[in-house]
């Protein structure tokens, strides 16, 4: 059945709906009349919806044999012989000379996971996200952003060649920026769509120069992943040769830190809380940001390959996930914890690919989009019953009054914190396994374990503040806090099943768990949930009056923000501000060698004076001149 | 024989506009929009056929050399013309809104410009005759500044007409030594020529040729006339320089610097490539602190050219079809940046750009254009810009010095920077209090957008039709 189908139609259903709903937007903008926007809505779930069926169709026909490691090595034409992928190559893109780059598409195993889930929790949040955005003003815009945005995921994920993917990988960025700066009358949601667009940009040159190092080793054909890795398991690069690969790696790894927020380009994803909770949900917790550790998946061979490189990977993200846990234990902000919850989840991922378990950071990847997702459309739904606060401080009792996003909550609280028997349990489970037995030490092991523990500790933090003891806000907000609509409600039941049973899926075919390993884990997420369970029901913090930060907690939130002030952007505003003096000299100069005309120009004015006696004078001195001269001529 | 057409159209009707009323403002409207469809007609069908070239004429002949004139219009020179045609289409279009009176001047100066700037692009063989056009397109530019020009406009003629001409001295003087030299005009007679001169006098050569071509795109330190006169030129006319005439700079580095003096630059074309690699950067960070839009294209012009000449120094075949890419994408870019901007102004009455803002929430239509435009120039790949910088990348990462890559990444990092910026002070922020209510965009140039994204993103996933004509 798949046979007749071309891939293509998976991303070509979301293009549709973005050109579709764009359209209408802007032929809407001149009437008073808010768009209708259940048709709006039906049109806007449609597109995802079609692209998730595909999906299922597509991986229903392919063999199901779980991802391996050894499968994220072959995505290439020992996947295609066996019959384990499709691929099509549509046509060509750039082509000069040798220089040759396709468009293609490749459904693997790993695009099978990736897509699964991207398009099914994209569909589940554009259904929330009706309920969530209605009577804004950019409904129908809104809803045109996702769809542009699931198909750059689409195409980011199915891609089979590095140049496509940076079509998909830049796509996302954009839809990130568009979004996150979606009430663009605020001119801090301004700002931080702009970081957003620019850290991650720093990152993308790094793509870019990855890309080149490839094509200076190979070719362009090097681009693509088929024969990348044919070509890496052939060759098996030794010496000089796999330390310029490492080069590319590093690069490539350089352009992941910037998309999947790591040390040291993390400090744009906390900012990027500023646009609408769905968003957040959707890009900034679950798919997007994970492109990073996908790409590394894809680009498995390579990376192992590169000597040195992933052991950098690994320090980075333990470095990442402690970091990040430290400053989600400070956070007042409903979404910023969870940002930053976001951020130490990643370095979780990126640690079990340091340690080499590429398919166990895609099982964490996969089993965190539920959990994730869940947890930021039940904040959203928070919010969205308090109007708008965001302020942890200023809620508390809302188990009562928001019973069902309570229950959705705990699920996803329990699975990310690594309860035994949820979804997040079983793949951090993994990750502090493959450490265990990685040779970069076991003090990473155990400091892996400490952020587990950290992890139930702010999380607890977060839902005893929110959920428990007495409210803490106005009376009269009080009074109007209702429990969501069912348009809200449904997506984040399903998510919360995912929750609990994402665990479970045959997708993956992963190793045995060692039982201490399990135990310690599990261990961490309890001994965190009973302290911060019983401190926090206790000291609950104050609402100061204003919601900055301030002393050491601000200085450690913003680390990493004030290295990269000193580190880029005060160096760039100093070269902007002398190239402008020496700007300002050149102009000068000009303008002295323009005068020199002007100057002229007004001596000669100055001797074709039209002062008549003056004129006169002149007149009779020129004749006399001209008179005496001739006479000494003639002479 | 379409070529020869194409070369005289525009001053056939620059001159047919003469006839049109001077009074009746929208009939010479109507006119001027036939006029400058005929050559972007000529050009489209010469691109359909894939270029052409004319017989040599003789044209006069001086102390005993003879001088011919011949048309070439194949690859980078094709492209060009084209995309001359284009804009000064385009640009007619948007001077309705831009300019306040003087339509049927405006039309017959653009022309003219138009011509001249096409006769460039079309002498590749003939220098005496590249000479003669690249002098002569000053002349309209100059005048048009001079009648439709801002408060400054004095001041901005003088100091372009002076920069440049002063400018096109060492041209001048270096292509009528090796002219002497060879006995002849023709570039491959020069190529012979320069051969046999001793390695001093090359330089020298080198250099001379090269500084009138750096005046022209301009590149760092010789860009000081390009900051005011395109800020003083009307908006149209500004899109034309910067989309059109600023590439004949360019062009003259790739059609007469490149092959004459090549042997020379696989030595010494690191320095170019430093040269033109700092003044990308130092084009994008002067545009991150200006507050007058016209001034920041200007800087941004200055930065994407340069990049374009650092591509062709890479004497690879590669980034030479990059820089065409570039070229093409940049003037549509550009181009539409300088027409919105124009628009912008017109609303507002300020050129300031933190005057703007607002516009996606009271003009819609006009943002997701503006925005459009914005966003392709920092090369988001699917469109056109992504294909020439990726290429040209690619050849300075080849160029024997990898380093010079990283380079021109923090360039296009920058060029992000300030184009973010662009968008977010004109189109994002709140709403002002003036009120707004009765400014929209005309559906004349809502609809003249319209090619122009169509032909970034047409060239951005399909730029076989430009890349090809160089293979």
């Amino acid at each position: 059945m798949t046979a007749q189908i071309p891939l293509w139609v998976i991303p070509a259903f979301p293009l549709l709906g973005a050109i579709l709903l764009g359209v209408i937007a802007l032929a809407r903008t001149k009437s008073e009349q808010p768009a209708p926007e259940a048709y709006i809505g039906a049109l806007a779930v449609f597109f995802p919806l079609c692209s998730f069926v595909l999906t299922v169709i597509f991986a229903l026909g392919l063999p199901n044999s779980g991802l391996t490691q050894q499968m994220l090595g072959l995505p290439g034409m020992a996947a295609l012989s066996s019959g384990s992928a499709y691929a099509e190559t549509l046509g060509t893109w750039i082509a000069v000379g040798n220089f040759k780059i396709t468009f293609g598409f490749l459904f693997d195993s790993l695009a099978k996971v990736m897509l699964l889930f991207i398009t099914g929790i994209t569909t589940l949040i554009v259904l929330y996200s009706l309920g969530y955005m209605k009577g804004d003003k950019g409904y129908t815009r809104f809803l045109c952003y996702l769809n542009l945005f699931l198909f750059s995921m689409i195409v980011l994920v199915l891609a089979d060649s590095l140049p496509l993917t940076f079509l998909g990988w830049e796509g996302v960025g954009l839809c990130s920026y568009l979004l996150v700066g979606f009430w663009n009358k605020d001119r801090l949601s301004c700002k931080a769509a702009n970081k957003a667009f620019l850290v991650n940009r720093v990152g993308d040159v790094g793509f870019l120069l990855g890309m080149l190092v490839l094509i200076a080793v190979g070719g362009t054909t090097l681009l693509n992943y088929a024969n990348l890795n044919e070509w890496l398991l052939l060759v098996q690069p030794q010496g000089a040769l796999a330390y310029i690969l490492a080069l590319a790696a590093l690069f490539l790894f350089f352009a992941c830190t910037g998309k999947s927020a790591q040390i040291p380009l993390l400090t744009w994803l906390p900012d990027a809380m500023a646009g609408p909770t769905p968003v957040s949900a959707l890009i900034h917790a679950a798919t997007m940001v994970t492109a990073g550790i996908y790409l590394m998946a894809r680009l498995a061979p390579l990376f192992v390959f590169s000597p040195g490189i992933l052991d950098l990977v690994l320090l980075i993200a333990v470095g990442t996930a402690l970091w990040a846990a430290v400053t989600g234990l400070m956070q007042h902000d409903i979404k910023k914890v969870l940002a930053y919850s976001t951020i130490s989840q990643l370095g979780f991922m990126f640690m079990a690919v340091g340690a080499g378990a590429f398919n166990v950071a895609i099982f964490h990847v996969f089993t965190h989009a539920f959990t994730k997702a869940a947890l930021f459309l039940g904040a959203g739904s928070v919010m969205h019953a308090l109007g708008g606060e965001q302020d942890i401080r200023k809620m508390g009792g809302l188990a009562k009054k928001l019973p069902s996003t309570f229950l959705i909550m705990l699920l996803a609280w329990a699975s990310l914190i690594g309860l035994p028997g949820l979804a997040c349990f079983w793949s951090k489970d993994l990750i502090l396994e493959s450490l265990r037995f990685e040779g970069a030490g076991s003090l990473l092991f155990y400091v892996a374990v400490f952020t587990a523990f950290l992890t139930a500790v702010y999380m607890t933090r977060l839902m005893v503040l929110v959920f428990f003891g007495k409210f803490r806000g106005t009376n009269s907000l009080a009074e109007k806090t209702h429990e969501s609509p069912i348009v809200m409600q449904i997506p984040m039941w399903i998510l919360a099943v995912g929750c609990v049973f994402a665990g479970y899926t045959s997708l993956f075919r992963l190793g045995d768990s060692t039982m201490y390993i399990a135990v310690l884990g599990s261990g961490a997420a309890i001994l965190g949930l009973v302290f911060a369970g019983i401190y926090f029901s206790k000291k609950i913090p104050k609402y100061s009056g204003h919601s900055e930060l301030a002393g050491f907690v601000k200085t450690w939130t913003f680390a990493f923000d004030t290295l990269n002030f000193i580190a880029v952007i005060l160096p760039v505003r100093i070269a902007a501000l002398v190239l402008g003096w020496v700007n300002d000299f050149l102009r000068l100069t000009m303008q002295m060698v323009a005068a020199i005309p002007h100057i002229c120009a007004g001596g000669l004015r100055f001797m074709q004076a039209n002062k008549l006696r003056m004129q006169l004078a002149l007149t009779i001195l020129c004749v006399v001149i001209l008179v005496y001269w001739l006479l000494i001529f003639i002479r | 024989m379409l070529v020869l057409f194409l070369f005289i159209a525009p001053f056939i009707c620059s001159c047919l506009m003469l006839t049109s009323s001077r009074r009746d403002a929208k009939a010479s409207f109507k006119m001027g929009l036939l006029c400058t469809a005929l050559p972007l007609a000529l050009a489209s069908a010469l691109l359909a056929m894939g270029g052409q070239e004319t017989g040599s004429y003789t044209w006069f002949s001086l102390l005993g050399i003879s001088i011919d004139f011949s048309l070439h219009c194949f690859g980078l020179s094709l492209w060009m013309v084209w995309l001359t045609t284009l804009l000064s289409f385009l640009a007619f279009i948007y001077s309705r809104a831009a300019l306040g009176f003087g339509i049927r001047e405006f039309a017959i100066g653009l022309l003219a410009l138009e011509g001249t700037i096409i006769g460039a692009f079309l002498s590749t063989q003939n220098i005496v005759q590249f000479l003669f056009f690249f002098e002569a397109m000053i002349l309209p530019a100059a005048i048009m500044i001079a009648l439709h020009g801002g408060l400054k406009r004095r001041n901005a003629v003088l100091v372009f007409v002076i920069y440049t001409l002063a400018g096109s001295i060492p041209l001048v003087f270096a292509a009528l030594y090796l002219v002497a030299k060879a006995g002849s005009v023709n570039i491959l007679a020069l190529v012979e020529t320069l051969k046999i001169l001793p390695l001093s006098t090359q330089i020298s050569l080198l250099i001379a040729f090269s500084l009138t071509f750096a005046v022209k795109t301009p590149l760092f330190p010789l860009h000081s006339w390009q900051g005011i006169t395109y800020s003083e030129a009307p908006y149209p006319l500004s899109a034309v320089l910067s989309g059109a005439m600023a590439k004949v700079g360019v062009f003259g580095f790739a059609v007469w610097v490149i092959p004459i003096f090549f042997d020379l630059l696989l030595k010494y074309n690191i320095y170019f490539i430093s040269i033109a690699l700092f003044s990308m950067l130092y084009g994008a960070l002067l545009a991150l602190r200006q507050t007058n839009i016209k001034r920041l294209l200007a800087f941004s012009s200055l930065s994407h050219l340069s990049f374009a000449v650092a591509g062709l120094f890479c004497l690879g075949d590669v980034a030479v079809a990059g820089v065409a890419v570039l070229l093409v994408g940049h003037g549509l870019t550009a181009g539409g940046l300088f027409f919105l901007g124009g628009i912008a102004q017109k609303w507002t009455g300020s050129t300031n750009i933190k005057n703007f803002g607002a516009f996606a929430s009271t003009n819609p239509v006009y943002a997701s254009i503006f925005g459009f435009i914005a966003i392709a120039a920092i090369a988001v790949p699917s469109t056109i810009g992504f294909v020439g910088e990726f290429l040209i990348l690619h050849g300075l990462f080849n160029s024997g010095y990898a380093f010079f890559a990283i380079i021109g990444g923090i360039g296009i990092i920058l060029s992000a920077a300030y184009m973010l910026r662009l968008i977010k002070c004109v189109l994002f922020g709140p709403v002002p209090e003036k009120e707004r209510a009765g400014i929209s965009l005309s559906p004349l140039e809502g609809a003249a957008a319209i090619p122009i994204i169509i032909l970034i993103l047409y060239f951005g996933l399909h730029p076989a039709p430009i890349l090809s004509s160089f293979f």
